[in-house]
């Protein structure tokens, strides 16, 4: 059975006094098996954001399910939401989310005191992991003291350290410069190898050209895919670059 | 550049940042309505003209001051606040190419909006409301209500000068900031402060020790003068230590707290704790001032309260009878005061007018001041504030009888003893001139009849009781080799009630002040009539001037309170709100997130709250004493009126809270 099952998702925005109407989702299906590293592309506007929201359940869709180890997403009451979220999904944001308020070691914390855990266990967890993400020297710093490719390492770690089933990022690479950027890519695919599921959305080529698997999304709909394979990430990059200038010079799908 | 645009920015400005300017203008129109208001009581001279009103034009003088003084701190503050919002807005003008002589003219065309809607809003107000304050004022002062209307050319003056200026000072500051400032620092500066607050131990220190100084002060000090003297010392006390406490002892014990990880590490209180770390170092010179206000208005509610309540009880203090005699005894004299023939004068006067004597009593005493040594009074008083001095009162114990109906029997050597301030004495040893006297005190009386004028006098008092005339003049001429030309006299005193009217009363009290030129009442260095039915017009025009001065500042006071609440709420909303999405991204329950929020905003705002109560209950001591000082002794009035304030004001204060919390929620929700 797939980790991760999207089945037929929908999702209309409406205006406040039902004026209008935005079609964000059209009919999304696909679905990621554990261990695997995906991709999902598009434009601004193709609803990348939308389908995440939803995978993480901070948003329902108007119609279709979601299913994550076959537990259906969408059913789940609200209560239960907010502790499933923390013991099965790690969230990576383009702009860290981490607090201010907190120094980065309790940033990494947070959803382990959320989940009740002691103090020596927590410990336990972020010692080896703050090794492995090169961050053990700093993590009595606060946010605002480090640079951006530590923050986003640190907001790894956070996402990491409760054993997540999949972790998803959102556009992880998108305020990093191109060395934090490589670092963090080069991250992704090492906890992958460990057999981390992943599943990222972006529309940097060169952080798609690392997964495993791309999905392509334009209008509201999984357009297009390609697997990896055996082919660097050179050749990766150079498929995604061929399909996305494919995609936009307006190739129908059918034509 | 266009000429009308720069009005046009301006007024859209304002519609851009109503939930900021709508409040300040509002604030501002308020300050002058108040400020107008006292200025026309003060400057009204038909007011003048009416007994007992010198006090309360020099009360609403004094208020004018305290107002003026307020309105120049305060506007300087919320100023400060609102540019700091709109920093990043200006830095944007500035960028999108306005150079800065462009931005400054729309401040101008803002300050001119703000200085017009404000001050004619409130000169308006002012005015209208001019009619309805007098009314109040006059109710309280129990004096006869004005007819008619009137406008204050030198109210509307003074205010349209002093608040011209003060919104002309912000505008300069506003300017300079903006001269000065770089745009990307504007951009940036709203982010700024951040950072994670440091413990400041010395600061701690400080403030621990200057609030512990002040409560000290505050509940030993056992002298009434002594309190008058040393509360200003004690109010600047407690401001600088909760200043101190609200800045850092808040920080320091957060931080404690976090060291524990046993507490911190708990769903509980990790949010908590860290967020209160944050919301502490942003809001704690706000929070402080919220408290320093707030004990103020409580402070002075209570006391003018309790005096204006207590004021029948003064009124006895001073007036012990309707119609009092007051007749200064020349003891060198050898044709002696009779009392006696004055007595039967007295009698006939009252029946003449058809009334009768309910109540006669007449007795003498000596009282001069003393000043306080180790372990005796003496004569050699240093003449400065501050001095260690007491009023001692000497009685007979024929003279005690008649106004207590106690008997007593001492010896040559022996008193009875009543201290105002609660001391216990075996002892009296007075050092007067050449004697010295060396009395054994028989017993400590529990309370006092209040003898003549005595409660007038505002200090500390010891009451005694000798054995007789002979001892008495004893003390007189021992107080006479010291003091020599100023040496006071043995004093007599007739209390008369009657069944008389008030007006009858007073006349008779006019007849009777006529006897002062009879030959047969002997010889006598003053003789003075007092009905308590005049006193009471004077004593309500002081404490009814009081109590409105009281609610009257303590209303802008309470205004200027809501509006830093306000504030508050608004600028934790915005920052909360980011804060808030981040939780609920990483697992958080809305609901959690939500009562921890509303725990930690409940903590802010009632903090302020409770430490101003706590600074009222230390304070209430010191105020007991100072209210002596106006012959206010009923300490259960006090208290009470003191609680009544309290939680009036707390439930005033919850209600401001939930108001401005729905403009906080909203800010949070809105996604």
């Amino acid at each position: 059975m797939a980790l991760l099952e999207v089945r037929n998702l929908k999702k209309i925005y409406t205006s406040r006094f039902g004026g209008n109407h935005v079609q964000a989702l059209t009919d999304v299906n696909f679905t990621v098996e554990a261990g695997e590293y995906v991709s999902i592309m598009g434009e601004s506007g193709s609803g990348k954001t939308t389908l995440l929201n939803i995978l993480a359940a901070l948003d329902k869709p108007t119609s279709g399910e979601v299913l994550l180890s076959g537990r259906e997403l969408t059913r789940l009451k609200e209560k239960d939401i907010s502790a499933f979220r923390r013991d099965n999904i790690g969230f990576v944001f383009q702009d860290f989310n981490l607090l201010d308020t907190f120094s980065l070691k309790d940033n990494i914390f947070l959803p382990l005191v959320l989940a009740g855990k002691s103090y020596r266990e927590m410990e336990q967890r972020i010692k080896p992991l703050a090794e492995k993400l090169g961050i053990s020297d700093i993590l009595n710093k606060y946010p605002y003291e480090v640079s951006g490719g530590q923050k986003q390492r640190a907001a790894v770690c956070r996402a990491l350290i409760t054993n997540p089933q999949i972790i998803l990022a959102d556009e992880p690479t998108g305020a990093l410069d191109s060395k934090a950027t490589d670092q963090l890519l080069h991250l992704f695919n090492k906890i992958n190898g460990e057999g981390q599921t992943i599943l990222m959305v972006t529309h940097s080529v060169k952080a798609a050209s690392h997964a495993k698997r791309v999905l392509f999304i334009k209008d509201g709909i999984v357009y297009h895919q390609i697997y990896r394979g055996n082919s660097g990430y050179d050749e990766m990059y150079q498929k995604i670059s061929d399909t996305l200038t494919l995609l936009t010079t307006g190739g129908d799908k059918n034509a | 550049m266009r000429n009308g645009l720069f009005p046009s920015l301006a007024r859209q400005n304002f519609r851009k940042n109503s939930k900021f300017y709508i409040p300040y203008i509002l604030t501002i129109i308020g300050t002058v309505a108040g400020f107008y208001i006292i200025c026309a009581i003060a400057s009204d001279e038909g007011i003048y003209k009416l007994r007992g009103a010198q006090n309360v034009s020099q009360m609403m003088s004094l208020g004018l001051v305290v107002i003026g003084l307020f309105a120049v701190i305060f506007l300087l503050y919320t100023n400060s606040f609102l540019m700091k919002r709109r920093n990043k807005e200006l830095a944007l003008y500035n960028i999108l190419g306005m150079e800065k002589r462009h931005i400054a003219r729309v401040l101008c065309y803002e300050a001119f909006y703000v200085a017009f809607m404000g001050i004619s809003g409130g000169l308006v107000c002012g005015i209208l409301l001019h009619k309805l304050v007098t009314l109040i004022l006059f109710k309280l002062l129990h004096f006869d209500v004005p007819f008619g209307f009137k406008v204050s050319s030198v109210g509307i003056e003074a205010s349209l000068i002093l608040f011209s200026v003060i919104i002309g000072v912000t505008l300069f500051f506003n300017l300079i900031r903006i001269g000065k400032a770089k745009p990307i620092e504007l951009l940036k500066s709203t982010d700024a402060g951040e950072r994670e607050p440091k413990s400041k131990w010395l600061l701690t220190l400080v403030g621990v020790l200057a609030l512990g100084a002040g409560y000290y002060i505050a509940l030993t000090t056992k002298t009434a003068l002594k309190a008058l003297e040393l509360y200003f010392l004690a109010v600047f006390l407690v401001i600088i230590g909760t200043y101190c406490l609200f800045t850092s002892v808040s920080i320091v014990i957060l931080k404690l707290l976090r060291k524990n990880r046993k507490i911190y590490y708990k769903t509980k209180y990790f949010i908590g704790i860290s967020g209160m770390m944050y919301r502490m170092k942003q809001n704690a010179v706000g929070l402080a001032n919220i408290c320093i206000l707030s004990t103020m208005v409580l402070v002075m509610v209570s006391g003018t309260l309790s005096l204006y309540l207590g004021t029948e009880e003064t009124l006895k203090e001073y007036y012990p009878g309707q119609i009092n005699l007051n007749v200064t005894i020349n003891a060198e004299s050898d044709r002696k005061f009779n009392d006696e023939v004055l007595k039967e004068k007295v009698k006939e006067i009252i029946s003449k007018n058809r009334g009768e004597i309910t109540r006669y009593q007449d007795y003498s005493y000596l009282a001069f001041t003393v000043g306080i040594g180790e372990g005796y009074f003496h004569t050699n008083i240093e003449r400065r504030l501050g001095a260690e001095i007491m009023q001692v009162c000497f009685i007979t114990e024929e003279d005690f009888k008649k106004l207590t109906g106690k008997e007593v029997n001492l010896k040559d050597n022996e008193i009875l003893l009543f201290d105002t301030t609660g001391e216990k004495r075996d002892k009296v040893i007075l050092k007067t001139g050449d004697y010295t006297f060396d009395f054994t005190v028989a017993e400590q009386l529990e309370s006092f009849p209040s003898i003549g004028n005595l409660a007038l006098y505002m200090v500390d008092k010891g009451y005694m009781v000798v054995k007789d005339e002979k001892v008495l003049y004893k003390i007189y001429e021992g107080q006479k080799s010291a003091y020599k030309d100023i040496a006071n006299n043995i004093e007599w005193v007739a209390v008369i009630d009657t069944d008389l009217m008030e007006d009858i009363q007073v006349k008779c009290a006019v007849e009777i002040s006529n006897l002062s030129s009879e030959d047969s009442i002997g010889e006598y260095k003053s003789f003075d009539v007092g009905t308590r039915a005049q006193g009471s017009v004077e004593i309500y025009a002081l404490n009814g001037g009081f109590l409105f001065l009281g609610i009257f500042l303590g209303l802008i006071f309470i205004m200027a309170t809501v509006l830093i609440i306000y504030y508050k709420q608004i600028s934790e909303g915005y920052e909360d709100k980011s804060r808030f999405e981040i939780m609920q991204q990483v697992g958080l329950p809305k609901k959690e997130i939500r009562s921890s929020i509303h725990a930690q905003i409940l903590i802010v705002f009632f903090a302020p709250l409770l430490v101003a109560a706590i600074h009222v209950a230390f304070d209430f001591k010191l105020m007991i004493k100072l209210l002596s000082l106006f012959a206010l002794t009923n300490v259960k009035l006090t208290m009470l009126c003191t609680i009544i304030t309290l939680l009036g004001f707390a439930v005033m204060y919850g209600f401001v809270y939930g108001l401005t919390a729905r403009t906080y929620y909203k800010i949070v929700s809105t996604q």
